[in-house]
């Protein structure tokens, strides 16, 4: 397929490439990371129906982002974007322990789903900036990360979406844990 | 195996047993299994065979010395009374069965400890006991197992003990369930709980031990335990002496029981097992009994006899035990939540999947299940785009706008991967989501009806126009593929459609909320649109139409109708029914005015051959008669439907707690709840919220019928004007040429879009008057028909209806217009239809046909359509000279509708006070017409407000064209005095 040809073309030039799908449930920050990252700035969102996909280049590695939005009506949506995904964003809202419990289902449908087997996943524990914030190791342990994504690897970044702390170093991470084999996955 | 021993006397008794047990001791001997019969009580206990791994649990259970027991189940060898004072012989199958028997291995041991304890005194129930054992919480798992098995091994033993004493022998089958269910405890956790309780059990024998080690009913538990339990239960009474097994019932319950599923299913696995049993014959034997060797059971698995528990469960007495077994709060929410998740699961399933409720489901083996799949793709696609973006105002550009996109397996960057490749084009992405947005549609909701699962349904093959319908899994949205030339029109058009939509929030044409393009590779390129489906998910439409005021070619063949009750009728369809819309004048009002903006647009843009598409629903028949092949039932539990509160977008979604809590307390009001038949309610589905303010969808989605005064009719009507993107162009030029040679200029289809238009309002406002208004005018016809006076009626507003300008609006008697000219037309056809005869016969109750009152002065002798019912015509008809007066004054209708010769008014009205009738300012005539009406229907119910007329109504609708109705007819006596009589 022709999307394999601009990959090759990639690594050769040394550098990377790398789909990523941002989850995570409603109001959780999804939008503001993405444009974070995007723009540098911190805009205004509204919620998201439907998705929006930007492309970021961090060192030497292009992110391909899609931030889908996380209303619970159109979260039987998400599935369609699975497919060719390398890495999976689940975004959390660190300040509203009432619903981590959601949360955890919904990680769990996604992330034992069969077309994301391969996909690394990263927890943003966001809004860090609000007092009494769940900490990373709360949020793993309330997402039983152990368990649920025991076949993945995985990694739970605290972050703050409008100074955008810790977003960058998600996406880091993120480039040094790509599969050398994703490229021709998909 | 592991079995269970039986007295030897029982053994004698019975050959057929012995046989068995001989069998089983051979197996025995390979496996080893344990007997224990006491001689003296009639029932022998066994138990059940161990698992050889096992054998050190069950042994250690049986301390009491019962380890003999199971060494001499290895020999194969039956022991009795090995137990010691009992004499019951518990046979644990050691080495040999062992692995198989593991689990046996532990009833056994369990048993030998609840005789042991209870004491040799409960022979028999010393089994029971054991079973008692398996009803524990924990044990309750391998009991299950166990009881499988062990039932085989009691079968066997009660055979046994019958021979020595009839009642002992129903003891001693009894016995072997419990010792199944003994089995069950052989768990070894379990094993050691049961043996203590056991003791009581025993001291009360089978029965009472058995209970008291179960923590809920003894008997019951005995059930649940050993999947056999209803054997148990009998047999274990009656040893008791009745004790405690309160359930046990006599033997003919037993054997009942023993005929259910779970013997034969015993008996099966047994003969799979095959060795232990050794010889075929024991199993018949066994299958005869109902009982089964002991052998058999003993091979179990554990893990098969968990399957085998699993349907033991069926077993209602099991399943009672389990529910009673308390649990503690945390086990119980999560078994709440493993509840609800099933049920969402099941629910999901029947919901979404798989059933399309009109129309062939596309899926994977459809020949257009490609097309389909790309479309949806897209549309999610392109709709999610746009949508994510924040709202703005339109530009100039936006509605030229068109944006492509390529999908393939890969994705790109802007596109996600896709299962196959194609291309895709979205126009005017913008002007369409404000469009949706002005028709309220809900994205989300939009989105994931269309576009959540790639199921559509096909609506049978292409059409005249070659497109392909297709349905949303919801019913709500229509997918129509569109011809290039209807795609450039429609984008060509699409800044007036926005316009006038923005103007005309009510607007009945067409609601377009999506124009797309896909190409596949090498494929043709498809246009197509998403539309409202106009008819409702929920409600069965019961007669549609398409009316388009023409009425060359527009009839539908009646005789077609049986074959295929839904068609869609026509014009003349329509006119023979003698239908209406039936809208008060309030809703008239507002219909033909919205009607005509609506028409007044499509004038402009020259675009023509459109139609009014009706769907009618009668309230009175609601869904019974599932036309669409669903049973849709309403549910109003409380008033939460979970989905209803989410609305707004903004809301938060539920925390999982909370709509676990909300599910449960809309489950509690669903089992309090009936299911209501559609007809009875009127409520808003939640479907249909988002329709809610559009005026002409505001009725449950549709137009409910009102009377003259404005009160509720019985019919909702769903329409729209559909098909509206036909320019008048060429080849609607040269096709009305063409057909226009025949020299009905005015009536066939294709004419220029400013008479078409003027057609379609006239005959559309010409057929929307309430039911009273419409008897009024067919009754003010009747008369001027027949008397030869003009009735400066009041009623002619229908027809030169001021607002209605246009062309054919003179009124030549010559040349009648509108719709007059179209019920000529329809009467003409009827007669027509009638010389042909054969082809209609035997239809109808209903006919429209030429009456020619031949009573009256005959001067007139003039033909009007006039609709009549077939059988009153029958009987009455014409035999007896009318006797009304020619003349009348249109004010006497009322008291004189025997002149107009609706044979249904008259037959009541001759010479009696019209019954009596609400009181109305404004519509008295109508009133009583209608209980006129109501009466001549036969006996109908008293005079009652206008919905009670309901039931004639519904023979008209019903009926198909009558050509029996052909008789003339007028009003004449005798159908007075049929009346009469009737009453």
């Amino acid at each position: 397929m022709g999307g394999s040809i601009s990959k090759m073309m990639a690594k050769i030039f040394g550098s990377k490439e790398m789909r990523l799908l941002m989850l995570g449930l409603d109001a959780a920050g999804k939008t503001t990371i993405l444009y974070k990252l995007k723009l540098d700035t911190d805009v205004t969102t509204i919620p998201t129906v439907g998705f929006n996909v930007e492309t970021v280049t961090y060192k030497n590695t292009k992110f391909n982002v899609w931030d889908v939005g996380g209303q619970d009506k159109i979260r039987p949506l998400w599935r369609h974007y699975f497919s060719g995904t390398q890495g999976l964003i689940f975004v959390i809202d660190s300040s509203d322990p009432g619903r981590i419990d959601e949360a955890k289902n919904e990680l769990a449908r996604i992330i034992q789903d069969r077309e994301m087997k391969d996909a690394l996943l990263l927890v943003f524990a966001n809004k860090q900036d609000v007092n009494g914030a769940l900490s990373p190791r709360a949020v793993s342990d309330a997402l039983q990360l152990d368990t649920v994504a025991r076949n993945h690897t995985w990694k739970v970044e605290p972050s703050c979406a409008t100074t955008g702390e810790g977003i960058f170093e998600g996406l880091a991470w993120l480039s040094q844990n790509v599969k050398l084999g994703d490229a021709s996955g998909k | 195996m592991v079995q269970t021993i039986d007295m030897p006397g029982v053994l004698s008794h019975d050959p057929s047993h012995d046989s068995t047990t001989n069998l089983s001791k051979s197996l025995a001997s390979s496996n080893g299994a344990g007997l224990n019969a006491n001689a003296s009580r009639r029932s022998s206990d066994f138990h059940r065979r161990d698992s050889p791994e096992r054998p050190t649990p069950a042994i250690d259970a049986i301390p009491g010395g019962w380890p003999h027991t199971p060494t001499g189940m290895p020999n194969g060898s039956v022991k009795e009374g090995i137990g010691g004072r009992d004499g019951s012989i518990l046979s644990v199958p050691n080495g040999t069965s062992a692995s198989e028997r593991a689990p046996s291995a532990k009833s056994v041991a369990l048993s030998t400890r609840t005789r042991r304890s209870s004491g040799l005194e409960n022979e028999k129930k010393s089994g029971e006991v054991v079973m008692e054992g398996t009803p524990r919480p924990g044990a309750a798992e391998e009991g299950y197992f166990s009881v499988p098995n062990g039932k085989p091994a009691g079968p066997s033993r009660s055979p046994l003990g019958k021979p020595t004493a009839p009642p002992n022998g129903d003891v001693s089958s009894s016995t072997p369930h419990r010792t199944v269910s003994a089995t069950l405890p052989m768990t070894p956790s379990t094993a050691l709980p049961p043996v203590e309780e056991s003791s009581p059990a025993q001291r009360s024998r089978v029965g009472v031990p058995t209970e008291g080690m179960l923590k809920p009913p003894g008997s019951r538990a005995h059930h649940r335990a050993s999947s056999p339990p209803a054997f148990m239960h009998t047999s274990a009474t009656p040893p008791v002496g009745g004790t405690t097994l309160s359930p046990s019932p006599s033997r003919p319950d037993r054997l009942t029981h023993r005929h259910t599923l779970e013997v034969p299913k015993v008996n099966t696995r047994t003969s799979a097992d095959g060795r232990d049993v050794a010889s075929p014959s024991t199993d018949g034997v066994v299958s005869a009994t109902g009982r089964f060797s002991p052998n058999t059971p003993t091979k179990r698995r554990g893990s098969l006899q968990l399957a085998r528990r699993v349907t033991r469960s069926i077993h209602s007495h099991s399943d009672m035990q389990l529910d009673q077994v308390p649990q503690d709060e945390d086990a119980a929410r999560y078994a709440e939540l493993v509840k609800a998740k099933r049920a969402s699961r099941r629910n999901r399933v029947d919901t979404d999947d798989d059933r399309v409720v009109v129309g062939t489901k596309v899926d994977e083996k459809h020949e257009n299940f490609v097309r389909a799949y790309n479309m949806l793709t897209g549309i999610r696609f392109c709709v999610s785009r746009i949508h994510a973006k924040m709202d703005r105002d339109l530009t100039d550009a936006d509605f030229g706008q068109a944006q492509k996109y390529s999908f393939d397996i890969t994705g790109g960057e802007l596109t996600p991967s896709a299962k196959y490749d194609f291309k895709f084009k979205d126009y005017a992405p913008w002007v369409f989501r404000h469009i949706r947005s002005s028709f309220s549609i809900d994205p989300a909701e939009y989105l994931v009806s269309l576009t959540a699962k790639y199921i559509l349904s096909e609506l049978g093959s292409p059409g005249k126009s070659g497109s392909f319908f297709y349905f949303s899994r919801d019913y709500k949205y229509i997918i129509k593929t569109i011809h290039h030339a209807e795609h450039k029109f429609l984008r060509k058009i699409l800044r007036d459609y926005y316009d006038h939509i923005r103007e005309n929030p009510d607007t009945l044409l067409s609601q377009f909320y999506g124009l797309h393009r896909v190409k596949l590779p090498y494929g043709k390129k498809v246009h197509f649109v998403v539309m409202n489906n106009l008819f409702p998910p929920h409600r069965d439409i019961h007669r549609t139409f398409d009316l388009k005021g023409s009425t060359i070619g527009r009839d539908f063949r009646e005789e077609d109708l049986e074959k295929n009750p839904r068609a869609t009728l026509k014009d003349l369809n329509w006119l023979r029914r003698n239908l209406h819309l039936e809208f008060g004048p309030t809703k008239k009002e507002a219909f033909v005015s919205q009607m005509q903006r609506d028409v007044a647009l499509l004038q402009r843009l020259k675009i023509m051959d459109y139609s009014l598409l009706v769907g009618i629903h009668d309230l009175e028949r609601g869904n019974e008669e599932n036309l669409r092949d669903k049973t849709l039932q309403v549910f109003q539990p409380g008033s939460a439907k979970p989905n209803d509160p989410q609305m707004n977008q903004l809301d938060r979604t539920p925390s999982k707690m909370e709509s676990v809590r909300r599910a449960r307390e809309l489950r509690e009001s669903v089992k309090k709840e009936r299911p209501v038949p559609m007809a009875q309610t009127v409520d808003k589905m939640p479907g249909e919220a988002h329709r809610k303010g559009f005026y002409f969808y505001q009725d449950d989605g549709g137009f409910q019928a009102t009377h003259e005064d404005d009160a509720s009719g019985e019919e909702i009507y769903y329409l729209g004007i559909i098909d509206c993107l036909t320019r008048y162009n060429y080849v609607k030029k040269a096709e009305h040429f063409w057909k226009g040679m025949g020299g009905h200029d005015s009536q066939i289809s294709p004419i220029p879009p400013d008479r078409y238009g003027d057609r379609f309002v006239r005959f559309i406002s010409g057929v929307t008057m309430s039911r009273e208004r419409a008897e009024k005018e067919r009754l003010s016809q009747t008369l001027e028909q027949s008397t030869g006076l003009r009735i400066p009626s009041d009623i002619g507003g229908t027809i030169d209806d001021p607002h209605l300008g246009g062309v054919n609006l003179q009124r030549d008697p010559a040349n009648p217009a509108g719709t007059e000219r179209v019920m000529e037309k329809a009467r003409r056809e009827a007669e027509r239809s009638k010389k042909h005869g054969a082809s209609e016969v035997g239809v109808p109750d209903r006919s429209i046909s030429a009456v020619r009152d031949s009573e009256q002065s005959g001067a007139e002798a003039s033909t009007l359509p006039v609709i009549g019912e077939a059988a009153e015509n029958a009987s009455t008809t014409s035999r007896t000279p009318s006797r009304h007066t020619p003349t009348h004054s249109h004010e006497d209708v009322a008291d004189r509708k025997p002149v107009l010769g609706n044979a249904n008014i008259t037959s009541e009205s001759i010479g009696e006070v019209p019954p009596p009738t609400p009181p109305k300012l404004d519509g008295t005539r109508s009133s009583s017409d209608r209980s006129l009406r109501r009466e001549s229907w036969g006996g109908g119910p008293p005079p009652t407000p206008p919905k009670d007329d309901r039931r004639g109504r519904y023979v008209d609708k019903d009926l198909p064209l009558p050509p029996v109705a052909t008789h003339v007819f007028s009003a004449s006596p005798s159908r007075m005095v049929d009346g009469e009589t009737r009453r």
